[in-house]
């Protein structure tokens, strides 16, 4: 049994990552000391190391199935392994398959709001599979519950909704007219923005597969191209 | 002599194929030449050095890689005696392929400098420096990782730098440019080796073996330019006629593809990720550098003193503790933000699984943080804006009258 934590640390520990440095330079990056950096080197020693960015994590991992237990569990069935290419020792990092008891986790407690969930999992969490592949138990959009009176109410209710933020959102904009203004605004905010969206995969094998495949493609294409214009 | 020529080139081409340079196309080459390396190189150093001969992984500029080009030494050099001495129709045979392996080390120099360039240009290479690194006083830190973080805090200097070294690299590609491109790349592979010695970068013998293949693989070229620059003379280039292939179209397709293969090479990593600019890739949750109001013994148990006085979250997962002295104290760290928990790990211990500090942390309204440690509350840490600092702020100014 993990919980989230694990999970976070582990994004926390790949988001973007893609730096390239020495590996005495990595360590040197977050103050480390000099007479650590053998044993550093040893717990970390596969990362980049001629100053080149690094090749990636590779992560695969499938969600099968999500099943909602009560307001603060849910249980999530994966196969395939997610591992981190980077850490070596990395038993408490590595997300193994199998089934997952998560405490408390912000997205799997929504029990009426499927669409929601169904949408962040696809935006948010890089599972290999489609999110319409994974079955969900427990969870609903709350509709089915509701009368068709309260249903239109309801869709009064986020229309109006949407043309108040559509409305504060223009006010804003016109506020930030001044470029520099919104510049200094993204800068001082950025470094603040707690982060919960992982980058895309950096790298799986079937997109290489599909990229190697176009490169021979137009390899094959040139060639007839070649052959074509020596002929006529 | 000639033999000597035909030594240095079949030893550099081993080296090439030997070499623990990480491809992002064709990762298994580096865990091939991992496993090879363990076969050879920790009996060969047991023997040498003995039994604590202190040989760890293949990584740049340790002893382990200098062993290793060492034994690719002793395999060519080996190589080259046998064909020598009992194989005369080999040693004919090739000495016809030396102008082919220079073909093949220009392409591997393509590669290279296209993968090197780009991740200067997406800013993959010389990254942002780190909060802890910009608090950090300029005469505190080693002159390897002041260049990095120096050469980090420029974007246009490195989208240059990328550019001067990808503009050779193409010309390498071409038959017609390649003199072109090898003179342009040796100047730019002497700077990066005088850095590398300069400020104690750990690429040393890279950049060193790149340079010999640049000088092997501009060989051809150095009479025509005495020739030309030192004796005033009318010359032409050589160009060398290499004929693998021998089908015009086929030859065509397969170029297409490999600098098709070059450019995937380069790019890649940042089509993948999305993330075209480092400098403005999202950091991870707490990112950034604190400071207490009044500095705090965070570490009473330990028996030194250290009145911390700031703390920093690096992007690859560390706590970094900065004391009234300037000392630094850096941990792993685990956030568990359900638990609204900071947890440190000793990465230097063996007991690095367990935390040997866990903090409870709260942000308060008015944008401080608020840290627990155990019973004790300490004091509240300022959040600081470190993108403010001068050395991150876009700054040109074409006349000093500019200067404010």
């Amino acid at each position: 049994m993990k919980n989230v934590s694990i999970v976070i640390s582990l994004l926390l520990s790949s988001l973007g990552n893609i730096q390239g440095q020495t590996h005495l330079i990595s360590h040197k990056s977050h103050s480390g000391k000099t007479s650590h950096f053998k044993i550093a080197l040893k717990k970390n020693s596969s990362i980049s190391d001629f100053g080149e960015a690094p090749n990636p994590f590779v992560r695969r991992a499938l969600l099968d199935s999500l099943i909602y237990v009560d307001d603060t569990t849910a249980v999530m069935i994966t196969t395939e392994t997610c591992f981190n290419r980077f850490e070596k020792d990395s038993d408490t990092t590595v997300w193994k398959e199998g089934t997952d008891t998560v405490y408390h986790h912000p997205l799997f407690h929504l029990k009426h709001d499927l669409d929601s969930v169904k949408d962040k999992l696809k935006n948010r969490y890089h599972f290999k599979n489609d999110v319409e592949e994974v079955v969900f138990i427990g969870y609903d959009n709350g509709e089915s519950l509701l009368s068709k009176k309260e249903k239109r109410k309801k869709k009064k209710k986020e229309k109006k909704v949407l043309k108040k933020k559509k409305a504060e959102q223009k006010e804003i904009e016109k506020k930030n007219k001044e470029k520099t203004e919104s510049e200094e605004r993204k800068k001082s905010d950025y470094s603040f923005i707690p982060s919960e969206i992982p980058p895309p995969p950096p790298s799986s094998p079937n997109m290489n597969f599909i990229i190697l495949f176009m490169i021979t493609l137009s390899g094959i294409l040139a060639y007839i191209h070649h052959r074509l214009k020596l002929a006529g | 002599m000639k033999s000597i020529r035909s030594l240095i080139h079949f030893f550099l081409f081993y080296c090439i194929l030997f070499f623990p340079f990480g491809f992002y196309t064709f990762p298994y080459l580096e865990k091939i030449v991992n496993y090879i390396y363990g076969v050879f190189v920790f009996p060969i150093a047991e023997f040498i050095f003995g039994e604590n001969a202190g040989i760890g992984e293949l990584t740049s500029d340790s002893k382990g890689l200098h062993i290793w080009i060492f034994t690719l030494f002793i395999f060519s050099c080996t190589d080259f005696i046998l064909t020598s001495k009992f194989m005369k129709y080999m040693e004919e045979w090739r000495d016809k392929l030396l102008p082919g392996i220079r073909v093949f080390f220009v392409y591997y120099l393509s590669v290279v400098f296209i993968k090197y360039g780009f991740d200067k240009i997406f800013k993959g290479q010389f990254y942002l420096p780190e909060p802890n690194i910009l608090y950090s006083p300029f005469g505190y830190l080693d002159k390897d990782i002041l260049y990095w973080s120096t050469m980090g805090v420029s974007h246009s200097y490195n989208i240059f730098m990328g550019i001067i070294e990808i503009i050779p690299a193409i010309l390498l590609l071409h038959k017609k440019t390649r003199a072109l491109g090898l003179m342009i790349l040796i100047p730019i592979i002497l700077n990066i080796i005088a850095v590398n010695f300069s400020y104690d970068i750990s690429v040393k013998t890279f950049s060193i073996f790149l340079l010999c293949l640049t000088l092997v693989a501009a060989s051809p070229y150095f009479r025509s330019m005495y020739l030309f620059f030192v004796k005033g003379l009318q010359t032409s280039i050589h160009r060398e006629n290499v004929h693998f292939i021998h089908n015009p179209s086929l030859k065509f397709g397969i170029k297409f593809f490999i600098i098709g293969m070059f450019f995937m090479e380069g790019l890649s990593p940042y089509v993948f990720s999305g993330n075209f600019n480092d400098d403005t890739s999202r950091r991870p949750y707490l990112h950034g550098a604190y400071e207490f109001e009044t500095p705090a013994d965070i570490f009473p148990e330990k028996g030194t003193p250290f009145q911390c006085k700031r703390f920093s979250i690096h992007r690859d997962g560390y706590l970094i503790f900065q004391d009234t002295d300037e000392k630094m104290r850096d941990y792993k760290l685990k956030i568990d933000r359900n638990n609204k928990k900071i947890l440190a790990y000793d990465y230097t211990s063996s007991s690095s699984k367990t935390a040997m500090l866990q903090l409870e942390y709260s942000i308060t309204k008015d944008g401080f943080l608020q840290i627990r440690h155990g019973q004790d509350t300490l004091p509240p840490c300022r959040i600081l804006d470190w993108r403010k600092l001068p050395v991150l702020q876009q700054q040109f100014h074409w006349q000093i009258e500019d200067v404010r």
